[in-house]
Protein backbone atom coordinates (compact mmCIF):
# COMPACT_ATOMS: atom_id res chain seq x y z
CA UNK A 1 0.00 0.00 0.00
CA UNK A 2 1.51 3.32 -1.02
CA UNK A 3 1.03 5.29 2.15
CA UNK A 4 1.71 2.53 4.58
CA UNK A 5 4.54 4.10 6.60
CA UNK A 6 2.60 7.26 7.30
CA UNK A 7 -0.63 5.43 7.83
CA UNK A 8 0.67 2.93 10.39
CA UNK A 9 2.14 5.60 12.65
CA UNK A 10 -0.78 7.93 12.34
CA UNK A 11 -3.37 5.21 12.61
CA UNK A 12 -1.77 3.96 15.79
CA UNK A 13 -2.16 7.42 17.25
CA UNK A 14 -5.61 8.07 15.87
CA UNK A 15 -7.10 4.75 16.83
CA UNK A 16 -6.31 5.29 20.46
CA UNK A 17 -8.21 8.54 20.25
CA UNK A 18 -11.37 6.68 19.41
CA UNK A 19 -11.58 4.91 22.72
CA UNK A 20 -11.64 7.49 25.52
CA UNK A 21 -14.34 9.73 24.17
CA UNK A 22 -15.14 11.01 27.62
CA UNK A 23 -12.31 11.33 30.09
CA UNK A 24 -14.90 12.00 32.78
CA UNK A 25 -15.88 8.34 32.54
CA UNK A 26 -12.35 7.35 33.42
CA UNK A 27 -12.42 9.21 36.70
CA UNK A 28 -15.93 8.06 37.48
CA UNK A 29 -15.12 4.41 36.91
CA UNK A 30 -13.98 2.12 39.63
CA UNK A 31 -10.96 0.92 37.70
CA UNK A 32 -8.13 3.46 37.55
CA UNK A 33 -5.99 2.62 34.56
CA UNK A 34 -2.40 3.60 34.16
CA UNK A 35 -2.35 7.38 34.30
CA UNK A 36 0.39 7.76 31.70
CA UNK A 37 -1.64 5.83 29.15
CA UNK A 38 -4.65 8.00 29.84
CA UNK A 39 -2.64 11.18 29.54
CA UNK A 40 -1.24 9.97 26.25
CA UNK A 41 -4.72 9.25 24.94
CA UNK A 42 -6.10 12.58 26.06
CA UNK A 43 -3.21 14.47 24.52
CA UNK A 44 -3.54 12.62 21.24
CA UNK A 45 -7.25 13.25 21.20
CA UNK A 46 -6.87 16.94 21.95
CA UNK A 47 -4.29 17.21 19.22
CA UNK A 48 -6.63 15.75 16.69
CA UNK A 49 -9.51 17.92 17.77
CA UNK A 50 -7.69 21.23 17.41
CA UNK A 51 -9.13 23.01 14.42
CA UNK A 52 -5.85 23.45 12.59
CA UNK A 53 -5.04 19.80 12.90
CA UNK A 54 -8.41 18.56 11.76
CA UNK A 55 -7.48 18.89 8.12
CA UNK A 56 -4.36 16.83 8.69
CA UNK A 57 -6.38 14.18 10.50
CA UNK A 58 -8.90 14.13 7.69
CA UNK A 59 -6.15 13.85 5.09
CA UNK A 60 -4.62 10.88 6.83
CA UNK A 61 -8.00 9.14 7.08
CA UNK A 62 -8.52 9.79 3.38
CA UNK A 63 -5.11 8.42 2.49
CA UNK A 64 -5.76 5.30 4.52
CA UNK A 65 -9.15 4.91 2.90
CA UNK A 66 -7.69 5.35 -0.57
CA UNK A 67 -5.10 2.71 0.15
CA UNK A 68 -7.81 0.28 1.12
CA UNK A 69 -9.79 1.11 -1.99
CA UNK A 70 -6.81 0.41 -4.20
CA UNK A 71 -5.56 -2.78 -2.70
CA UNK A 72 -8.79 -4.29 -1.43
CA UNK A 73 -11.07 -3.73 -4.38
CA UNK A 74 -11.06 -7.38 -5.32
CA UNK A 75 -11.51 -8.74 -1.84
CA UNK A 76 -14.73 -9.56 -0.14
CA UNK A 77 -13.49 -9.97 3.43
CA UNK A 78 -10.81 -8.24 5.41
CA UNK A 79 -9.77 -9.25 8.90
CA UNK A 80 -8.03 -6.61 10.96
CA UNK A 81 -7.43 -6.03 14.63
CA UNK A 82 -9.34 -2.99 15.76
CA UNK A 83 -6.43 -1.29 17.48
CA UNK A 84 -2.74 -2.00 17.68
CA UNK A 85 -2.68 -2.14 21.47
CA UNK A 86 -5.39 -3.67 23.58
CA UNK A 87 -7.45 -0.92 25.08
CA UNK A 88 -6.94 -0.42 28.81
CA UNK A 89 -9.78 -1.67 30.97
CA UNK A 90 -12.46 0.81 31.76
CA UNK A 91 -11.84 3.04 28.80
CA UNK A 92 -13.80 1.25 26.08
CA UNK A 93 -17.46 2.21 26.15
CA UNK A 94 -19.58 -0.68 27.36
CA UNK A 95 -21.96 -0.65 24.41
CA UNK A 96 -20.35 -2.33 21.42
CA UNK A 97 -22.98 -0.89 19.12
CA UNK A 98 -21.88 2.69 19.62
CA UNK A 99 -19.30 4.13 17.27
CA UNK A 100 -17.50 7.42 17.56
CA UNK A 101 -19.43 10.32 16.09
CA UNK A 102 -16.38 11.37 14.14
CA UNK A 103 -16.08 7.96 12.54
CA UNK A 104 -19.66 8.28 11.40
CA UNK A 105 -19.07 11.76 10.00
CA UNK A 106 -15.95 10.72 8.15
CA UNK A 107 -17.60 7.59 6.77
CA UNK A 108 -20.46 9.67 5.43
CA UNK A 109 -17.94 12.05 3.91
CA UNK A 110 -16.16 9.29 2.07
CA UNK A 111 -19.52 7.95 0.90
CA UNK A 112 -20.41 11.30 -0.65
CA UNK A 113 -16.96 11.62 -2.16
CA UNK A 114 -17.28 8.20 -3.76
CA UNK A 115 -20.73 9.04 -5.13
CA UNK A 116 -19.33 12.21 -6.67
CA UNK A 117 -16.62 10.20 -8.32
CA UNK A 118 -19.09 7.63 -9.61
CA UNK A 119 -21.74 9.97 -10.94
CA UNK A 120 -19.75 13.14 -11.70
CA UNK A 121 -23.02 15.02 -11.90
CA UNK A 122 -24.16 16.87 -8.81
CA UNK A 123 -27.89 16.42 -9.44
CA UNK A 124 -27.51 12.66 -9.79
CA UNK A 125 -25.64 12.55 -6.51
CA UNK A 126 -28.39 14.56 -4.80
CA UNK A 127 -31.00 12.19 -6.13
CA UNK A 128 -29.02 9.14 -5.12
CA UNK A 129 -28.48 10.46 -1.59
CA UNK A 130 -32.19 11.11 -1.26
CA UNK A 131 -33.01 7.63 -2.49
CA UNK A 132 -30.55 6.05 -0.05
CA UNK A 133 -32.07 8.12 2.71
CA UNK A 134 -35.52 6.91 1.71
CA UNK A 135 -34.47 3.27 2.08
CA UNK A 136 -32.80 3.99 5.40
CA UNK A 137 -35.88 5.86 6.66
CA UNK A 138 -38.16 2.93 5.88
CA UNK A 139 -36.17 0.74 8.24
CA UNK A 140 -35.14 3.33 10.76
CA UNK A 141 -38.76 4.12 11.57
CA UNK A 142 -39.20 0.62 13.01
CA UNK A 143 -36.30 1.15 15.36
CA UNK A 144 -37.62 4.56 16.36
CA UNK A 145 -41.07 3.12 17.07
CA UNK A 146 -39.54 0.32 19.08
CA UNK A 147 -37.21 2.51 21.11
CA UNK A 148 -39.04 5.74 21.64
CA UNK A 149 -42.52 4.18 21.63
CA UNK A 150 -44.04 7.45 20.55
CA UNK A 151 -47.69 6.58 19.95
CA UNK A 152 -49.76 7.91 17.09
CA UNK A 153 -49.58 11.44 15.77
CA UNK A 154 -52.87 13.26 15.55
CA UNK A 155 -51.67 16.23 13.59
CA UNK A 156 -48.58 17.61 11.93
CA UNK A 157 -47.35 19.28 15.09
CA UNK A 158 -47.10 15.88 16.78
CA UNK A 159 -45.15 14.67 13.79
CA UNK A 160 -42.80 17.63 14.04
CA UNK A 161 -42.18 16.81 17.70
CA UNK A 162 -41.45 13.21 16.89
CA UNK A 163 -39.00 14.22 14.17
CA UNK A 164 -37.28 16.46 16.69
CA UNK A 165 -37.09 13.53 19.11
CA UNK A 166 -35.60 11.33 16.43
CA UNK A 167 -32.86 13.82 15.61
CA UNK A 168 -31.98 13.86 19.30
CA UNK A 169 -31.99 10.10 19.52
CA UNK A 170 -29.98 9.29 16.44
CA UNK A 171 -27.74 12.26 15.80
CA UNK A 172 -27.49 13.77 19.26
CA UNK A 173 -28.50 17.23 18.12
CA UNK A 174 -31.56 19.23 19.15
CA UNK A 175 -33.06 21.01 16.20
CA UNK A 176 -35.74 23.63 16.58
CA UNK A 177 -39.05 23.52 14.77
CA UNK A 178 -40.44 26.68 13.29
CA UNK A 179 -41.59 28.71 10.32
CA UNK A 180 -45.02 27.15 10.15
CA UNK A 181 -46.97 28.32 7.15
CA UNK A 182 -50.49 29.73 7.62
CA UNK A 183 -52.13 26.50 6.46
CA UNK A 184 -50.22 24.51 9.09
CA UNK A 185 -48.96 21.94 6.61
CA UNK A 186 -45.37 23.07 6.20
CA UNK A 187 -42.66 23.57 8.76
CA UNK A 188 -38.90 23.83 9.08
CA UNK A 189 -36.41 21.82 11.06
CA UNK A 190 -33.51 24.10 11.92
CA UNK A 191 -30.13 22.69 12.90
CA UNK A 192 -27.51 24.88 14.50
CA UNK A 193 -24.84 22.26 13.92
CA UNK A 194 -24.98 19.54 11.36
CA UNK A 195 -23.12 16.48 12.63
CA UNK A 196 -22.83 15.02 9.16
CA UNK A 197 -20.92 17.99 7.83
CA UNK A 198 -18.50 18.61 10.65
CA UNK A 199 -15.19 18.65 8.83
CA UNK A 200 -16.48 19.42 5.38
CA UNK A 201 -15.75 22.19 2.93
CA UNK A 202 -17.47 22.21 -0.41
CA UNK A 203 -15.17 22.77 -3.36
CA UNK A 204 -16.24 25.30 -6.00
CA UNK A 205 -17.38 22.82 -8.60
CA UNK A 206 -19.78 21.19 -6.13
CA UNK A 207 -21.81 24.14 -5.01
CA UNK A 208 -25.02 22.54 -6.26
CA UNK A 209 -24.47 19.53 -4.04
CA UNK A 210 -26.91 19.02 -1.20
CA UNK A 211 -24.44 17.34 1.07
CA UNK A 212 -26.84 16.16 3.74
CA UNK A 213 -29.60 15.20 1.35
CA UNK A 214 -29.70 11.76 2.93
CA UNK A 215 -31.53 13.37 5.85
CA UNK A 216 -34.32 14.62 3.60
CA UNK A 217 -34.72 11.11 2.22
CA UNK A 218 -34.77 9.57 5.68
CA UNK A 219 -37.60 11.87 6.76
CA UNK A 220 -39.59 11.07 3.63
CA UNK A 221 -39.09 7.30 3.95
CA UNK A 222 -39.91 7.20 7.62
CA UNK A 223 -43.09 9.25 7.25
CA UNK A 224 -44.27 7.12 4.37
CA UNK A 225 -44.13 4.02 6.54
CA UNK A 226 -46.49 5.68 9.00
CA UNK A 227 -49.03 6.55 6.34
CA UNK A 228 -47.96 10.12 5.64
CA UNK A 229 -46.66 11.36 2.36
CA UNK A 230 -44.36 14.33 2.88
CA UNK A 231 -41.87 16.26 0.84
CA UNK A 232 -38.59 17.22 2.47
CA UNK A 233 -35.86 19.44 1.08
CA UNK A 234 -33.04 21.69 2.21
CA UNK A 235 -33.55 25.42 2.05
CA UNK A 236 -30.40 26.50 3.89
CA UNK A 237 -27.07 24.82 4.39
CA UNK A 238 -24.17 25.91 6.57
CA UNK A 239 -21.77 24.45 4.03
CA UNK A 240 -22.91 27.04 1.52
CA UNK A 241 -22.45 29.93 3.88
CA UNK A 242 -25.83 30.17 5.55
CA UNK A 243 -26.09 30.59 9.31
CA UNK A 244 -28.02 27.43 9.96
CA UNK A 245 -28.97 24.25 8.19
CA UNK A 246 -32.69 24.18 7.51
CA UNK A 247 -34.89 21.39 6.15
CA UNK A 248 -38.38 22.27 4.99
CA UNK A 249 -41.04 19.60 5.36
CA UNK A 250 -44.40 19.76 3.64
CA UNK A 251 -47.29 17.43 4.28
CA UNK A 252 -48.77 16.17 1.03
CA UNK A 253 -51.43 13.66 1.94
CA UNK A 254 -52.36 10.86 4.25
CA UNK A 255 -51.86 7.41 2.73
CA UNK A 256 -54.72 5.00 3.24
CA UNK A 257 -54.40 1.39 4.30
CA UNK A 258 -54.58 -1.10 1.50
CA UNK A 259 -57.85 -2.99 1.73
CA UNK A 260 -57.43 -6.73 1.23
CA UNK A 261 -58.96 -8.14 -1.93
CA UNK A 262 -62.57 -9.10 -1.54
CA UNK A 263 -63.22 -7.00 1.52
CA UNK A 264 -64.98 -4.08 -0.07
CA UNK B 1 -50.84 -21.20 29.63
CA UNK B 2 -49.56 -21.89 26.17
CA UNK B 3 -48.71 -20.12 23.04
CA UNK B 4 -50.09 -21.76 19.96
CA UNK B 5 -48.84 -19.84 17.00
CA UNK B 6 -47.77 -16.46 15.63
CA UNK B 7 -48.47 -14.70 12.35
CA UNK B 8 -46.68 -11.57 11.21
CA UNK B 9 -48.38 -9.52 8.49
CA UNK B 10 -46.98 -6.52 6.68
CA UNK B 11 -48.89 -3.36 5.84
CA UNK B 12 -50.45 -4.84 2.67
CA UNK B 13 -51.69 -8.00 4.34
CA UNK B 14 -49.02 -10.26 3.06
CA UNK B 15 -47.90 -12.88 5.55
CA UNK B 16 -44.28 -12.33 6.44
CA UNK B 17 -43.83 -15.12 8.93
CA UNK B 18 -45.69 -17.99 10.54
CA UNK B 19 -44.37 -19.65 13.68
CA UNK B 20 -45.96 -22.52 15.51
CA UNK B 21 -45.35 -23.96 18.95
CA UNK B 22 -48.36 -26.10 19.74
CA UNK B 23 -50.95 -26.90 17.20
CA UNK B 24 -53.49 -29.60 17.87
CA UNK B 25 -55.61 -29.41 14.75
CA UNK B 26 -54.75 -28.49 11.20
CA UNK B 27 -57.27 -26.40 9.31
CA UNK B 28 -57.21 -28.44 6.15
CA UNK B 29 -56.25 -25.57 3.89
CA UNK B 30 -52.94 -24.28 2.65
CA UNK B 31 -50.91 -21.86 4.70
CA UNK B 32 -51.49 -18.99 2.28
CA UNK B 33 -55.25 -19.39 2.39
CA UNK B 34 -55.21 -19.63 6.13
CA UNK B 35 -53.14 -16.46 6.31
CA UNK B 36 -55.56 -14.61 4.05
CA UNK B 37 -58.48 -15.72 6.20
CA UNK B 38 -56.67 -14.62 9.33
CA UNK B 39 -55.81 -11.24 7.86
CA UNK B 40 -59.33 -10.71 6.60
CA UNK B 41 -60.72 -11.45 10.03
CA UNK B 42 -58.35 -9.07 11.75
CA UNK B 43 -59.03 -6.33 9.27
CA UNK B 44 -62.78 -6.73 9.80
CA UNK B 45 -62.50 -6.77 13.58
CA UNK B 46 -60.30 -3.73 13.54
CA UNK B 47 -62.61 -1.68 11.33
CA UNK B 48 -65.56 -2.81 13.43
CA UNK B 49 -63.83 -1.79 16.65
CA UNK B 50 -62.71 1.56 15.25
CA UNK B 51 -66.23 2.39 14.20
CA UNK B 52 -67.90 1.28 17.40
CA UNK B 53 -65.40 2.14 20.07
CA UNK B 54 -65.71 5.37 22.05
CA UNK B 55 -61.94 5.53 22.52
CA UNK B 56 -59.33 5.39 19.81
CA UNK B 57 -57.27 2.31 19.24
CA UNK B 58 -54.30 4.05 20.74
CA UNK B 59 -52.01 1.32 21.79
CA UNK B 60 -52.45 -0.73 18.66
CA UNK B 61 -53.28 -3.74 20.81
CA UNK B 62 -56.40 -5.86 20.61
CA UNK B 63 -57.47 -9.12 22.23
CA UNK B 64 -60.24 -11.30 20.95
CA UNK B 65 -61.27 -14.25 23.08
CA UNK B 66 -64.12 -16.38 24.21
CA UNK B 67 -64.25 -18.58 27.30
CA UNK B 68 -63.61 -21.75 25.41
CA UNK B 69 -61.67 -20.83 22.32
CA UNK B 70 -58.04 -19.79 22.37
CA UNK B 71 -57.45 -16.08 22.56
CA UNK B 72 -56.20 -14.03 19.67
CA UNK B 73 -53.90 -11.12 20.48
CA UNK B 74 -53.16 -8.51 17.88
CA UNK B 75 -50.42 -5.94 18.14
CA UNK B 76 -50.19 -3.37 15.38
CA UNK B 77 -47.33 -0.92 15.10
CA UNK B 78 -47.86 2.59 13.71
CA UNK B 79 -46.03 1.36 10.65
CA UNK B 80 -48.88 -1.14 10.13
CA UNK B 81 -46.94 -4.32 10.83
CA UNK B 82 -49.32 -6.73 12.57
CA UNK B 83 -48.32 -9.44 15.01
CA UNK B 84 -51.04 -11.99 15.73
CA UNK B 85 -50.47 -14.39 18.56
CA UNK B 86 -52.88 -17.19 19.40
CA UNK B 87 -52.70 -18.43 22.95
CA UNK B 88 -54.96 -20.28 25.30
CA UNK B 89 -57.38 -18.36 27.45
CA UNK B 90 -55.29 -18.03 30.58
CA UNK B 91 -52.27 -16.35 29.07
CA UNK B 92 -51.02 -13.23 30.82
CA UNK B 93 -48.55 -10.58 29.80
CA UNK B 94 -49.06 -11.07 26.10
CA UNK B 95 -48.97 -7.37 25.37
CA UNK B 96 -45.45 -7.14 26.77
CA UNK B 97 -44.46 -10.29 24.95
CA UNK B 98 -45.67 -8.94 21.62
CA UNK B 99 -43.89 -5.67 22.23
CA UNK B 100 -40.77 -7.59 23.10
CA UNK B 101 -41.03 -9.64 19.93
CA UNK B 102 -41.31 -6.44 17.97
CA UNK B 103 -38.40 -4.59 19.57
CA UNK B 104 -35.98 -7.39 20.26
CA UNK B 105 -36.59 -9.68 17.34
CA UNK B 106 -38.30 -7.96 14.42
CA UNK B 107 -36.47 -4.64 14.56
CA UNK B 108 -33.09 -6.21 15.26
CA UNK B 109 -33.15 -9.04 12.79
CA UNK B 110 -35.39 -7.80 10.02
CA UNK B 111 -35.36 -4.01 9.92
CA UNK B 112 -31.66 -3.82 10.43
CA UNK B 113 -30.82 -6.66 8.11
CA UNK B 114 -29.98 -5.31 4.67
CA UNK B 115 -30.38 -8.78 3.17
CA UNK B 116 -34.01 -8.92 4.30
CA UNK B 117 -36.31 -7.13 1.85
CA UNK B 118 -39.14 -5.43 3.66
CA UNK B 119 -42.17 -6.76 1.84
CA UNK B 120 -41.12 -10.34 1.29
CA UNK B 121 -41.59 -13.30 3.63
CA UNK B 122 -38.89 -13.49 6.27
CA UNK B 123 -36.43 -16.24 5.53
CA UNK B 124 -33.76 -15.44 8.02
CA UNK B 125 -32.92 -18.38 10.26
CA UNK B 126 -31.48 -16.07 12.85
CA UNK B 127 -34.83 -14.36 13.12
CA UNK B 128 -36.59 -17.70 13.57
CA UNK B 129 -34.12 -18.83 16.21
CA UNK B 130 -34.30 -15.61 18.18
CA UNK B 131 -38.09 -15.52 18.00
CA UNK B 132 -38.26 -19.06 19.30
CA UNK B 133 -35.97 -18.16 22.16
CA UNK B 134 -37.97 -15.10 23.16
CA UNK B 135 -41.27 -16.95 23.09
CA UNK B 136 -40.01 -19.93 25.03
CA UNK B 137 -38.51 -17.73 27.70
CA UNK B 138 -41.67 -15.76 28.24
CA UNK B 139 -43.76 -16.55 31.34
CA UNK B 140 -46.82 -17.20 29.16
CA UNK B 141 -45.25 -20.23 27.57
CA UNK B 142 -45.46 -23.68 29.13
CA UNK B 143 -44.56 -26.95 27.55
CA UNK B 144 -47.84 -28.63 28.30
CA UNK B 145 -51.19 -27.11 27.47
CA UNK B 146 -53.24 -25.92 30.41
Amino acid sequence: MPHVEISITCYATLSTCEAPGDSGAVHGGSVYPDIEVVRGHVLARNYSLLKENQRKVLKVWCLIWQDFQVCCSGMSLLLTPTTLNPSPQGLRPADPKKVSGELFTLTYGSLVAQLLKDYENVDDVNRQLERMGYNIGMRLIEDFLARANPGRCYDLRDTADKIQQAFKLYLGVSPSIGSWNPGGDEFSVVLETNPLAEFVELPDHCLGLRYSNILAGIIRGACEMVQMEVMAWFIADQLKGDNVTEIRIKFVKRLEDAIPAGED
Amino acid sequence: MTIYNLYIFDRDGQMLYYGEWTRKKQSGMSREEEAKLMYGMIFSIKSFVTKMSPVDLREGYLTYCTNKYPALHLFETPSRIKFVLNTDVGAQGIKELLHQIYTQVYVEYVSFNPMCPLNKPIESELFAAKLDEVVRQSPAYASRPA
